[in-house]
Formats: structure tokens, C-alpha cells, sequence
């Protein structure tokens, strides 16, 4: 049929890996598929309202964007003129929420796919032939997940992704565990096989150009039966160790990155696995510490890790899930005696736990507490989301001890924010006064207080100290009064910039959220219901 | 074959298809008269669809030929109560025209070119009359075929309870017919006779002004030559409709109906024209041409009160489909389909007007000529909202101009202290400077050449007038301080009057009779 307009978009947040997706898509009805004329967005651009669109697509990403992501469909419904047959929803969060999507009223008529479009087009996308909707009758072609992504669109936008001169693929899908906390199972189900990693590789290079490193976003690939066949044919598509790619004047570093994490349970039962894994570019390294519990395998793990020379690991931190600030204290500070044990540079990644059906980032796990996060927040924001390894920075940023990170939880935000400030230049005075007062006061008080900032917001904090009997506590609770922002500004003029460790953009973990305004209220949790309860007495 | 598969096979039982007759009972004829034709008028249009349809098959048999007219006429007898509408088309041969007259839903047009295919249209005129007569001659035929519906009796026989007979035999007993002599009668022919009609509203049905402003939409009739953009638009259109016009005239005028469109029409925001016409062309959904049509752009005002001219329109085969409202959901805001003027032609004839022709059929073809739609529709919402503030930068500059001079004037009079006059030089200069910016808007672009001119030329007079200090000559005749007293009077005047163009007129008076004063002392 050729020549229909196709409209791709992708929500308008910030993410770091290109839509692969919409790519594929854009495949299959792009000049080498269905011949159509293919336009990708990002967000909501009103100049595709000009043009009348056979197909609108709508990729997402995270559930917790859902706001964005609302937009984005409500943009696309009206782009195609209240047409819902025509929009398409698919990925992650579609997925994830598929239930949700499907209960909103005015999305009636949408079609959000759940999962991979890994049948024919036609049956992956339930087209309807009676109602002779465009392509339904393409029954036998291949189906729209196995082709080479097109990496074309992305010269439409202005957006550029943190990275985007890779080869993405899956060696393997789907994961052998099913943790709770994960949208795998859900999304891409048990682990299996796929088609071979050249396959895509030398479509992308014959299409698209070489391209410099390959992010491979298997779940677990070290659970793969296939695990050495497919290390072997990584080499044998040249990612050993040094290899350099010439493309214009000077040869660059290629590197291999499986972007999901290895799985520590697997590598610490046989030395062959990080063998294997130190035959090709691989950097960083990132094996997932998700709690305490898993401390022995892990310690294990990067212990192989460094016999067969892989220095550089950038570990996953799963936090405010089941764990305690105490846990995930532990879990940083093994990373930091590692590092010091073992001279290795080990960057730690805390990401904070969301249930994967919840629209927004409010959620707060049993054994934390609103404050805490925030804190935790604040922390991770001056550090750029990285924990250092390197124990003297380490030691500043989250305490000397367990007990020292407990009680910077609970410091006033001020505190953290500025630290320079008021640590050795002019907010001296007033810390050390906040500092000598903390101490005195009592843990029964010292909950209370954490209570009584969980169930606030920042703005209100100036009303707390009329809410307690303890002198002690209104005391304390003056210094938690946010300062106004003049002052804060001054204060920022009149600091000098402390350089932090340089991480590459694409070694952060991808939605830390470090800029976003969390933990907004009014959220219901368990903590927060029990805290305005305490307040109200 | 596995055993399960067999039970599979055996637990369902199997549909067969009924060989017994259905039953066609009466009311199905209503459900195809009074029931499809909601708008009494519509009756003309579905009439005026026949004829054009008999019209269009002469031409192609060579019954008519290509330089003749195919004429409809309409007769309106008040007396009579009644109203014929006659054509001179092809015309129904006598063997055909009974079977033809009485057949329901079985037209033979389907599938050709003609504009109708369902064969019911014919049954409009039943619900509007107590007599429907049919009457046709085809060329070369010595008889008149006639064709009676009498319309009162149906109607009893529809609403009787004892009455329990089906459709044919409510046709049996209220359809009459007749051979005459074709004397007296046109070559060929086909004509709808309506007796008995009853008053509906003002009388639409039977008045001629009501009847025109309909199918002067509706029906497929040629522009007025007058119209600038006539032949424009018919050119357009000429590859793609082979479908012909018809000369209508009505109640015995001598001119022929034309379709409603002038140069100049009115509009809420004052008289306005047509200035551009932009040809449109929908491409099909699988390739081809789905439909062709125009808009006319004019200065965008307001919205065009004319409920003849107002809207973007769908027409198949050259004949209304819907009402001027039909796409407005297309607009960013539905009151913007009020401000267009414009009409699509369906070329792809798998786009279907329903059988009410009040809309289409749903199907993909439709759809995508809507969605095509959508982004034409866009940009005259666009056009809409760019003239309103385009009208309102108008004002505003008229508005500053007519300051300006005032000013300017106030500043010339000589009246006022130097600090003074500093600060009306101020406000003119600031004011200017806004003007100056205004046009580089692009709302403004198109006024850019006629506004330049009339702005540079305040800038030239302020740089006259603010450069000569003179005072009026009695002031300086003053000593310097009642001459400051003065000043400073007349500085409060312009500070605290509301209107300084009259405080102006007083200030003038007021330094003549100064004049006089000290003339006459001296």
C-alpha cells in the first residue's frame, strides 16, 4: 500500500537508551519495509497536527512517568483526530500497567500491546482485516521485534539519547528468577534463546554503519545455557579486550556492557564465568547487590572479578525495598573495604525500589521512612547518583558508621545540601550548635522527630515545633525550617564547587530520578498514616 | 486424527441454513418513506438525484444532446396544494414502468455511475402528500405511463390494526396505474406529481424561496458566471466528476437557480470577500484519488451567517451529502467551520452516503478521507485565530496612531513648560517604538506595506515637532513668571482632564483670548 504516514513518539522524559521499539517499528514501515513515510517525536510536537497520520505509535518507558506518558497518548489521540483505532501503545509500561491503561475511559479503542511484538504483524498488532485496517493481511512476514532497528529516526529529533553509539540487542530474554521486585517475568516471561547477536550486528553495520560499543540487555545472561557460545561469538565480533574501533582520525575504545547486571548467585559457583566475561571489552562490570543477604555470592563474585582483572564495576544497589538504611549501609560500605582490600574501583549505584504498577515515584518501603529517602535523595543528588569507593569520600558523604549514616538521615536537608557551607565556612556556628543538640535528645525524641518530618512537607516544617510538648524538639525543629531561597542562592554564590568522581553519562543507572520532585504529598503508606496520627495527639 | 480432537468435533451442533420465505409486512414501508426523510425538504433533493441521474443517461444514449440543457422544473399550484417536479432525462420505457415503480430496494443503478442505487428515494414524496403520481415517456414512445400512490389510503392501511396484510398488499390496494396519450406530453420525460401537501412550517414544501435556498446547496447546479472563482472551481472539478449540472428553475422563473456562492458576502465581523481559492486533492486509501474539492479563503472577520454558505461540505456525484455541519468536529473549535467556506467532491465510490444521505458508511475509505481532512481543517482554525489577532494589532495601532497625534498636536500648540513637553515627547516616543514592533509580528505581515508608510511618517513629524521648542507667541509675550503660572495651569489641564483632545480645543481658546487681552491693553 507504501506511502502512508507513519507517526512515532516517544514521551517527552528523559531516558537513556533510544526507543528500540519504535526503531523496529519504524523498520518494518520505513523504506526497506512497508516504504511508508515514517516521522519520530519525542514529546509532544505540534507540528505533526499538520499532517493527517494512518498509524500513530506510542512507546513507554518507565510506570512511574505515567503523567508523561498520559500526555503523550492524549497527544496522539488527538493527533489522529479521536481516531483511537489508529494509536498504538506498547512497551514497558504498557506492559506493566496493562490494566490500568485499558481502564481509562478516554483510551477506549486504543490498542495497548503487552509485551514483545514477537508474532506476524498483523496478529502481533490484533489488526482487523474485516475492518480492513492497514496491513492486517500481513500475516506471514517476520515479525516486528527480530528486525534491525532503524537507527535513522533518531536523526529526526533533537533529544540525544546518553547513548546512542551502540549496537543494542538481547543475547538471551526472559530470566530464570522471579523476583519480586522485577517487571522481567512479567514482561518478557522465562529465559530462552534468541536469534544470534551477528545476525543484528552486521544489519546495523551494513545499513546504519558501524557503530562503536555493544549494550547487550539481557536479564541474565550468565543463566543462558548458551553462556560461553554466546561470550564467544562477542569476541568473535571483535569486543576483546582493548579493541579499538577506526572510524575517523582516532581509533576509539569499544566496549561491551550488559546493562541489566550479572547475576552474583551464578558467578561466585564457578571461576568460569568472570573468566569468560574478562575475555571481551567488557566495562563496567555491573554485578547487582540487591541486599545484604546475598553478601557471600557477591563477595565471592568480586573476587573472580578481580583474579581475572576486571577492575571497574558499577554495582546495582536495590534499596527501600525489603531492606533497612542499616542493609543497604553495609552493602556500600563492603564495596568501600573491597575497593581497599582488593585496589579495585568499585562505583556503587543505589536505585530506589517502585512497585512496577505505581504511576508515580511515591512509593516508601516498609523499613524506611519518607525523611530518610529525601535525605537519601539529597545525598545521592550531590554526589550525581554514584557512590564513590574511594573510603575518605565515601566516609563524608554517608558517615563513618552505621550509626553516623542514621543520624545524617535525619540531619536537616539544609545541612546535607550545603555541606561545605556548613561544614567548614560560614554555617559553621549553626551546625555545630544543630550538632550538640542532636545528641542530647533522647530516641524516643529522635523517632518522634523522624516521624513528625515524614508526615510533612518541607514547606510546613515551620509549623512543627508547635505540634510537640518537648522543648527539646522545638528546639531541634527550628533548624529543619528549609532556608529561603535568597539565602540559599547566596550561599551557593559564596561556595566553591567541589568536583565529584567523573562518571560517564552512560555508566548511571538510567532512572535514579535524582532531578525529580519525589515524595510529593499527599501519599497514603502505612509510615505516613501512623506519623499523622502521632502529629495530631 | 487423536481421539480428542474428534469429541471436539462432535460436542457442538451444526448450523444449517432455512429454506421457509420471510415475511416483508407492512411497515417496512414506512420505516422507507416518512421514517428515512426527516427534513421534508429532503424530498426535493432525492427527486432532484433521479432526474439528474435520467438526465445524465440521455445525454450518454444521445436522447439528449450535448449542447441541450437537462432541465428541472418545479411547479408549486398553491391552490391545488400541489407540486411537480419534471425533468427531461432519459425517461422510464412504458414496458419497464411498472415493475420499476413498484419495486422496493432493488434499484438497477447499482454499480453504474449513477448518483442513487438503492431504490428507495422514490418513496420520499409518501409521507409528504395524499397523492403521489409518477408519470415518465421515454423518447420515441407514443404513451404516457402514470403511477398513482394514494398516499391517504397507505397511510389508513398502516395505522389499521385489523389491516393484516403484508407490503404487497398494502401496495395492491393504494397503487393505481395508467397508460394516456402522449399528445399533449414531451418527448421524454419524467415527472413527480404531488398532490394535497400539507403546510409544514412556513410552508416549505411549497415555497419557492425555501425551496431554492435548499437546493441551491444541495442539488448539482452551476456557479452563477458572475462569481470570480467559477470557472476556476469547474476546472478543477472537470477531470474528475463526469457527472453534468442541471438548469433548475422553480415556480415558472424565467432565471435558472445558481449555486449560493458570490464574490462578496457578510460575515459577523462586516462585509468580506473571497480572495484565494486552494484546490484540495484526497489522496485514496490504497492509491488514487479519494476526492477532490476547494476552499475558498477570504479575509477570515468572522463567521459567515449564511447557513448557505457556511461549512465545510461533502458532496458525491455533484449532490450534498449531510448538512453544513457534517465535519465540524474536524475544527480545533467546532464554531470554526462557520468561518469556512468550502466542498469536497467523493471521486472513490467506495465512499458511500448512507441510505438517509444524511452521512456516509463507516469504513476505512471514509475514515480516510476524514483523517485527511484533519490537518486542512487545522490550518483554517489556524487562519481564524491569526485574523482575530490580526484585527485586534489593527486596532491597536489605529488606536495609537490617533494618540500619537494628539499628542503631537498638544506638543506643537507651544503650551507647555520644557519639562513638559519632555514628557509627552517621552510617551509619543515610547509609543511609536511599540508600533515599530507590532509590525515586524507576523500577523501583521501582510499590512506591513500600507502601515510602514503612514508610521514612518509620524516618526518624521515627531522628529519635527519635538525639534522646534517654540512657544506659543502670546506665552512668550508674558513676563516669565505669569508666562510660568500659565504653563503651569495649563499642565494641571492636560494632567487631570480625561479627554485631552477637548482639553486641547480649551487650551486653544483659552491662548486666543490671552491674545486678544493683551492686545487690547496694548
Amino acid at each position: 500500500m507504501a506511502n502512508k504516514n507513519i507517526l512515532l513518539i516517544e514521551p517527552g522524559y528523559k531516558n537513556k537508551y533510544p526507543p528500540l521499539g519504535l526503531m523496529k517499528i519504524a523498520q518494518y514501515h520505513g523504506p526497506r519495509g512497508k516504504k511508508d513515510n515514517v516521522k519520530f517525536i519525542k514529546g509532544e510536537d505540534r507540528t505533526v497536527l499538520l499532517t493527517a497520520w494512518d498509524r500513530i505509535y506510542v512507546t513507554t518507558l518507565f510506570s512511574f512517568e505515567f503523567q508523561r506518558i498520559s500526555q503523550s497518548i492524549d497527544f496522539a489521540l488527538y493527533a489522529a483526530n479521536g481516531h483511537a483505532e489508529k494509536v498504538f501503545v506498547g512497551g514497558i509500561a504498557a506492559s506493566l500497567m496493562h490494566d490500568r491503561f485499558l481502564a481509562e475511559p478516554r483510551w477506549r479503542g486504543i490498542r495497548f500491546i503487552k509485551g514483545l511484538l514477537g508474532q506476524s504483524p498483523a496478529v502481533s498488532l490484533q489488526l482487523d482485516d474485516f475492518a480492513e485496517e492497514l496491513y492486517s493481511d500481513d500475516l506471514l512476514g517476520a515479525p516486528i521485534e527480530d528486525l534491525i532497528p532503524d537507527y535513522s529516526i533518531l536523526d529526526q529529533i533533537s533529544y540525544r539519547y546518553p547513548v546512542n553509539d551502540a549496537y543494542f540487542a538481547y543475547a538471551s530474554r526472559g530470566c530464570i528468577r522471579k523476583c519480586s521486585f522485577c517487571g522481567v517475568p512479567k514482561l518478557e516471561g522465562d529465559q530462552r534463546d534468541v536469534a544470534p547477536l551477528t545476525l543484528i550486528i552486521r544489519g546495523v553495520d551494513e545499513l546504519y554503519g558501524v557503530k562503536k560499543d555493544l549494550t547487550l540487555m539481557d536479564n541474565n545472561i550468565v543463566a543462558s545455557p548458551r553462556f560461553k557460545e554466546i561470550i564467544a561469538e562477542i569476541r568473535d565480533l571483535g569486543f576483546v579486550p582493548n579493541a579499538k574501533l577506526s572510524r575517523g582520525r582516532v581509533p576509539v575504545q569499544r566496549r561491551v556492557d550488559f546493562n541489566q547486571g550479572v547475576d552474583a548467585r551464578i558467578l561466585c559457583k564457578d571461576p568460569m564465568y568472570l573468566r569468560e566475561l574478562s575475555t571481551i571489552c567488557l566495562k563496567p562490570l555491573r554485578i547487582a547487590f540487591d541486599h545484604w543477604g546475598l553478601r557471600k555470592p557477591y563477595d565471592q563474585a568480586i573476587r573472580y572479578a578481580h583474579e581475572f582483572g576486571l577492575h571497574e564495576l558499577s554495582n546495582y544497589m536495590l534499596y527501600n525495598f525489603h531492606d533497612t538504611p542499616s542493609d543497604l549501609y553495609a552493602r556500600m560500605n563492603l564495596n568501600v573495604e573491597l575497593n581497599e582490600q582488593l585496589g579495585i574501583r568499585i562505583w556503587s549505584f543505589p536505585m530506589r525500589y517502585q512497585p512496577t504498577d505505581l504511576p508515580t515515584r511515591s512509593h516508601i518501603g516498609e523499613k524506611w521512612t519518607r525523611y530518610q529517602l529525601r535525605s537519601m535523595q539529597i545525598i545521592l543528588q550531590a554526589t550525581h547518583g554514584v557512590v564513590s569507593g574511594a573510603p575518605e569520600f565515601f566516609k563524608r558523604a554517608f558517615g563513618a558508621d552505621e550509626a553516623s549514616f542514621h543520624d545524617l538521615l535525619l540531619w536537616p536537608h539544609k545541612f546535607i545540601f550545603n555541606r561545605d557551607w556548613f561544614d567548614k565556612s560560614g554555617g559553621q556556628a549553626e551546625f555545630d550548635d544543630f550538632k550538640s543538640k542532636f545528641a542530647r535528645i533522647p530516641d524516643s525524641e529522635r523517632t518522634e522527630l523522624l516521624l513528625m518530618l515524614s508526615s510533612s512537607d518541607p514547606r510546613h516544617f515551620k509549623h512543627l515545633p508547635e505540634k510537640t510538648k518537648s522543648r527539646q524538639l522545638r528546639e531541634l525543629l527550628m533548624f529543619y525550617i528549609p532556608l529561603a531561597k535568597e539565602e540559599e542562592v547566596e550561599i551557593w554564590r559564596r561556595q566553591r564547587s567541589s568536583p565529584d568522581a567523573e562518571v560517564p553519562d552512560d555508566e548511571r543507572v538510567e532512572d535514579a530520578g535524582l532531578l525529580d520532585n519525589i515524595l510529593e504529598f499527599p501519599v497514603a503508606t502505612k509510615n505516613t498514616a501512623n506519623a499523622g496520627r502521632l502529629v495530631q495527639v | 486424527m487423536s481421539a480428542s480432537l474428534v469429541t471436539l468435533h462432535t460436542s457442538e451442533t451444526p448450523w444449517a441454513y432455512r429454506e421457509k420465505s420471510i415475511v416483508v409486512g407492512k411497515d417496512i414501508l414506512e420505516v422507507l418513506s416518512s421514517a428515512m426523510y426527516v427534513d421534508p425538504l429532503a424530498i426535493y433533493r432525492e427527486y432532484i438525484q433521479n432526474a439528474a441521474d435520467a438526465i445524465d443517461e440521455a445525454r450518454s444514449s444521445g436522447v439528449l444532446t450535448p449542447n441541450a440543457a437537462g432541465t428541472v422544473d418545479i411547479e408549486i399550484d398553491l391552490d391545488k396544494r400541489s407540486v411537480m417536479i419534471r425533468d427531461n432525462g432519459i425517461g422510464v420505457p412504458a414496458e419497464q414502468f411498472e415493475a420499476r415503480m413498484t419495486s422496493f430496494g432493488a434499484s438497477a443503478k447499482r454499480g453504474t455511475n449513477a448518483r442513487g442505487f438503492r431504490g428507495v428515494g422514490r418513496l420520499s414524496g409518501l409521507a409528504y402528500c395524499q397523492e403521489l403520481v409518477f408519470r415518465s415517456r421515454s423518447a420515441g414512445e407514443a404513451v404516457v405511463s402514470e403511477l398513482r400512490w394514494d398516499c391517504r389510503k397507505a397511510k389508513t392501511l398502516l395505522r389499521s390494526a385489523d389491516f393484516s396484510g403484508d407490503l404487497a398488499a398494502v401496495v395492491a390496494q393504494s397503487v393505481q396505474v395508467r397508460q394516456v396519450d402522449g399528445k399533449k406530453w414531451p418527448e421524454h420525460f419524467f415527472e413527480v406529481d404531488m398532490r394535497g401537501v400539507p403546510r409544514l412550517r412556513n410552508d416549505w414544501l411549497l415555497n419557492p424561496t425555501v425551496i431554492e435556498t435548499y437546493l441551491s446547496q444541495v442539488a448539482p447546479l452551476p456557479f452563477t458566471p458572475k462569481f470570480r472563482f467559477s470557472d476556476d472551481i469547474s476546472a478543477l472539478l472537470k477531470g474528475h466528476l463526469g457527472l453534468t449540472n442541471v438548469t433548475l428553475k422553480i415556480a415558472g422563473n424565467s432565471d435558472s437557480v445558481f449555486r449560493p456562492h458570490r464574490d462578496s458576502f457578510e460575515t459577523t465581523g462586516g462585509l468580506d470577500a473571497f480572495q484565494e481559492l486552494q484546490p484540495i486533492q484526497i489522496p485514496g486509501y490504497d492509491g488514487g484519488t479519494a476526492a477532490v474539492g476547494w476552499i475558498l479563503h477570504h479575509g477570515y472577520k468572522g463567521a459567515v451567517p449564511s447557513s448557505s454558505l457556511k461549512g465545510l461540505r461533502l458532496r458525491s456525484g455533484n449532490i450534498q451529502v449531510g448538512g453544513n455541519g457534517l465535519l465540524e468536529d474536524l475544527f480545533t473549535e467546532t464554531r470554526f467551520n462557520s468561518w469556512c467556506v468550502g466542498e469536497i467532491h467523493i471521486v472513490d465510490s467506495r465512499i458511500i452516503p448512507n441510505g438517509r444521505r444524511d452521512h456516509y458508511e463507516q469504513n476505512v475509505h471514509y475514515t480516510n478521507l476524514i483523517n485527511q481532512l484533519s490537518p486542512i481543517a487545522r490550518e483554517i482554525s489556524t487562519r481564524c485565530r491569526q485574523s482575530s489577532i490580526r484585527r485586534n494589532w489593527l486596532r491597536q495601532f489605529e488606536q495609537q496612531r490617533d494618540h500619537i497625534k494628539r499628542d503631537l498636536a498638544i506638543m506643537k500648540q507651544g503650551s507647555l513648560s520644557l519639562p513638559e513637553r519632555t514628557v509627552f515627547a517621552g510617551r509619543v516616543e515610547q509609543t511609536i517604538h511599540a508600533m515599530e514592533t507590532a509590525l515586524t509580528k507576523d500577523a501583521l505581515k501582510q499590512q506591513a506595506s500600507t502601515l510602514t508608510p503612514v508610521l514612518a511618517k509620524l516618526r518624521r513629524d515627531f522628529g519635527r515637532i519635538s525639534a522646534n521648542k517654540r512657544k506659543a507667541k502670546v506665552l512668550e509675550a508674558l513676563s516669565p513668571q505669569s508666562r510660568r503660572a500659565y504653563e503651569q495651569v495649563f499642565a494641571l489641564l492636560y494632567e487631570c482632564s480625561p479627554d485631552k483632545t477637548g482639553t486641547k480645543l480649551l487650551v486653544d481658546q483659552m491662548l486666543a483670548r490671552l491674545a486678544r487681552h493683551l492686545k487690547k491693553k496694548s
